[in-house]
């Protein structure tokens, strides 16, 4: 299949070119030079049982989900913006909605792949220093789809990003560089 | 590329943005939804550029495969009926090279609408649901209602009249 896929490329040819929005460029440069080192800060974390994590994370979930709905209909939409993915998770993306008013966000996901036996996603909040606070670890459905909520407000740091660290609760402090990674608008 | 220079990202953007936008939106058929994949698929070149290998193809061919892989990630989350609509629905033929195109590519784009064109529906509906649509064979098989070593003959029918189209006009390499 993968020979026919590469056949088939041709018909990317067939499509017409579309000049797209003049700020999707900056977009892309800024996201290229985005801070890719950390400053190692011990943050002891709060270690509650996962089923206490996982409901809470479906009851916030659905509060911000209706929560956001009415904020649609007022006159500002809450900020969001997006993480992308690099290396093993350059398929994956995240929508990040920032509930500024609530200091809460929340981080929707698709196309997540599993991660590897013992491991986990983790969340993390990057000050402009590089300085990384944890802010919860995850993993996705066989969808490859999760919604993780952050229980705190983004305003201080600069750009939000995901790494694998070792299951069940993760790391005090990043182990890699990140393989997602958005600005925080 | 993979000494990762930003003007280096910044010429291949210039240079490849619009067709892999074009791509992008052709399979998605929303503008924001397609503004995000362009930028994943160019952020993904630009971290896996020392990955790159010119004797597998360009970097055009690297790059527009990164958009629409990225791009059927994100359509396969919606309906059956819609994916389908999206891959077949009819593009406006122009003739003439639009601003964001060079004559080259013009002619390239031109060729390759016109082989497809000439192909019997079935194959070219064959064809544009596995590329624009990211059916596999047996999905397609099972919405024609035929046999999957049917639509397996399609496809290769259809890619072989596709390149010996191209391949006499001196539009891929022979």
């Amino acid at each position: 299949m993968a020979d026919q896929y590469d056949e088939l490329g041709m018909l990317a040819l067939s499509v017409r070119p579309v000049a797209p929005p003049p700020e999707l460029r900056e977009r892309i440069l800024a996201a290229s030079s985005e801070p890719q080192k950390f400053v190692l800060i011990p943050k002891p974390r709060r270690r509650l049982p996962v089923s206490l994590v996982a409901a809470a994370v479906v009851l916030i979930a659905v509060a911000a989900f209706f929560l956001g709905q009415s904020l649609r209909a007022g006159p500002a939409a809450p900020p969001t913006f997006a993480l992308s993915g690099h290396g093993t998770l350059a398929g994956a993306s995240a929508k990040v909605t920032d509930l500024t008013s609530d200091h809460v966000a929340v981080v929707e996901f698709n196309g997540l792949p599993a991660p590897a036996a013992g491991k986990v996603y983790e969340l993390w909040l990057i000050t402009p220093g590089g300085q990384a606070a944890a802010a919860g670890v995850f993993t996705p459905d066989s969808n490859g789809h999760v919604v993780v909520v952050v229980d705190r407000s983004l305003e201080g740091y600069s750009v939000m990003a995901v790494t694998v660290e070792q299951g069940p609760n993760g790391a005090a402090a990043p182990t890699q560089q990140p393989q997602m990674s958005g600005t925080i608008t | 590329m993979a000494a990762r220079d930003p003007s280096a990202l910044a010429e291949l953007y210039d240079r490849y943005g619009s067709l892999a936008y074009g791509v992008a939106l052709r399979v998605l058929g929303d503008p924001g939804r397609a503004e995000d994949t362009v930028q994943d698929a160019f952020l993904k070149v630009w971290y896996g550029a020392g990955g790159f290998d010119p004797a597998r193809g360009s970097l055009r061919t690297w790059l527009l495969a990164a958009v629409r892989n990225r791009a059927i990630d994100l359509v396969r989350h919606q309906s059956l009926r819609t994916r389908r609509e999206l891959a077949l629905r009819p593009e406006v033929e122009t003739s003439a090279a639009g601003p964001e195109e060079e004559a080259v590519a013009a002619q390239e784009r031109i060729a390759v609408r016109a082989a497809l064109a000439e192909l019997p529906e079935e194959q070219r509906e064959a064809v544009q649901l596995a590329y624009f649509g990211g059916f596999t064979q047996a999905e397609i098989a099972e919405m024609a209602g035929v046999p999957l070593s049917t639509v397996k003959g399609r496809m290769r029918l259809a890619m072989d009249k596709l390149a010996t189209y191209l391949k006499g006009r001196g539009l891929v390499d022979g």
